[in-house]
């Protein structure tokens, strides 16, 4: 893989050559074949779907079909079973607005806000318990799991990858204990959607939730994706045009899955974007692009770990390096970095929980992605070191 | 941003420290980035006597907080809740970037809250 020509492919980086962009957890960047296809769709093919009987609702109908047929079979799913939503805190809020089941919630320390609060939005009205999983070396414990996960647990929200650490949690584990439990699972996918081929029938999560824009795809399109005959139990989001069978003054039919969960005219261009990220990315292959992010996060943990007053929090072959300096604030380190047009975050990365049980103010993320460079690991290692001096 | 007085200001901050049994003590944090401080303040009957600050924050929050603590020293509450963000950004004297807003402004709004709601 050659991030150097990949890079190419990216507008953003020919409008700004000296950016170093390394906050992927965040958003990714967008090739010109997904900018072109929602373009394309904008400019040849826009109409709105379902009804219309020209020509031209058809082909809008038939990409809006067709995006949806491309996430299943990214994710070894049923079409039936891809929810389109704005994101994965959409995703989240859906499921935990429409599930009903009896039953704690176990949720786990290092959750992004996203997958954490929804869930304790639920508990709150529904005067359930929540227990938090601990986190040990960067992942969640399993150890912990097996003493948290009982009987009376209904659900449990985690995520595969966790955009503090960034390294694979043993969701397979947990989702063992859960099911051998009659729970739940809800699996956050939002960090390792973009990185990881995903196989929802190897997984067994019950429920899993991604964002396109993360993964080179638009902003305002993302997915939840839940086994076919969970759907079909569950009640509509929100309910409006496009998904009813019928509509008479005594009763109304809603449509199935996964129709009647997108209520209102959804984000066809969106949907259309997501398709062309995912081809993009299967043209160069997940495996490839997930060992070339841990290639350089790698890199980076090396640099850093050599560099006085940093101290590396994410374990090893993660896919994004967070680190914080004992004398420099994690805020003046990424001002310093951006003088340098090194785009990273900085902060508590919407896990504020997690930031406190480590007792940390807070850390700066880099997180690679395909169109990374040894160049950009380079100009990051120099500059926090510059940082480092400066303070 | 970091000129050498805002970095002075940060690594030997000014009235840092406590005042023992102060007439008002008044946290402000900014929760997503993990600015932390206390502010400590006095009155007597014209205003504002004596402040001290213990900060746990970034460069721009300290330097700013350091520069406050400086300046409304015999200020009445009603001069302090005249102050504003244009104020605190001239005393401080560099261009804030508007993520950065909040840094620089986290003691002078803690002053004004702690000072609101002292009888």
């Amino acid at each position: 893989m050659k991030p150097e020509k990949i890079k190419e492919d990216f507008p953003i980086f020919q409008k700004r050559p000296e950016l170093s962009y390394l906050d992927n957890a965040a958003t990714s960047q967008k090739p010109e074949k997904v900018i072109q296809s929602v373009e394309k769709f904008y400019r040849e093919n826009n109409s709105n779907i379902g009804r219309g009987l020209y020509e031209l609702a058809n082909d809008a109908t038939q990409a809006y079909k067709s995006s949806r047929e491309k996430i299943a079979e990214f994710i070894k799913a049923e079409k039936e079973e891809v929810i389109f939503v704005r994101n994965t805190t959409e995703a989240q809020n859906l499921a935990a607005s429409c599930l009903n089941f009896e039953g704690e919630i176990v949720l786990s320390e290092m959750a992004h806000h996203s997958e954490q609060l929804p869930w304790r939005e639920k508990a709150e009205k529904e005067g359930k318990e929540i227990e938090y999983l601990r986190t040990e070396g960067g992942k969640i414990s399993v150890r912990d799991a097996k003493k948290k996960i009982d009987e009376n647990t209904g659900l449990v929200a985690v995520s595969h990858i966790s955009n503090v650490f960034g390294v694979e949690n043993p969701v397979e584990d947990i989702i063992e204990i859960a099911h051998d439990h009659d729970a739940l699972v809800i699996l956050d996918c939002a960090q390792s959607a973009p990185h990881i081929n995903l196989d929802v029938k190897d997984l067994d999560a019950d429920f899993i939730t991604f964002s396109g824009h993360k993964m080179l795809g638009p902003t305002g399109i993302g997915v939840l994706y839940g086994k076919k005959s969970l759907l079909e139990e569950l009640r509509p989001y929100q309910v409006g045009g496009g998904m009813v069978k019928s509509v008479e003054k005594s009763s109304v039919r809603y449509e199935d899955t996964p129709q009647k969960f997108e209520a209102g005219t959804p984000n066809i261009a969106g949907a259309v974007g997501l398709k062309a990220a995912i081809e993009y990315l299967q043209n160069i292959g997940l495996e490839e692009i997930h060992e070339h992010d841990q290639k350089i996060s790698n890199m980076i943990r090396e640099g850093l770990e050599d560099i006085e007053s940093i101290n590396v929090i994410s374990p090893e072959n993660s896919i994004l390096v967070s680190f914080y300096s004992k004398n420099v604030h994690s805020h003046d380190l990424a001002e310093v970095l951006n003088q340098e047009d090194i785009a990273v975050r900085a902060g508590n990365h919407c896990a504020q929980p997690q930031h406190i049980e480590f007792d940390l103010a807070g850390t700066v993320r880099t997180s690679p992605y395909l169109y990374n460079t040894e160049d950009d690991v380079e100009k990051l290692l120099d500059a926090v070191e510059e940082a480092v001096k400066l303070f | 941003m970091y000129r050498d007085e805002i970095l002075d200001l940060y690594k030997n901050p000014r009235n840092e420290g406590k005042i023992e049994n102060a007439d008002i003590v008044k946290k402000g944090e900014n929760p997503s980035c993990g600015d932390h401080l206390t502010l400590y303040i006095d009155l007597e009957s014209n205003g504002l006597e004596e402040i001290k600050h213990e900060s746990d924050a970034c460069a721009i929050c300290t330097a700013s907080t350091s520069i406050l603590t400086e300046e409304v020293k015999g200020l009445s509450k009603e001069e302090i809740q005249g102050l504003d963000t244009d104020w605190m950004l001239e005393k401080l004297g560099i261009d804030v970037s508007p993520m950065r807003m909040k840094c620089a402004l986290l003691g002078l709004k803690t002053l004004q809250k702690g000072l609101k709601n002292y009888p």
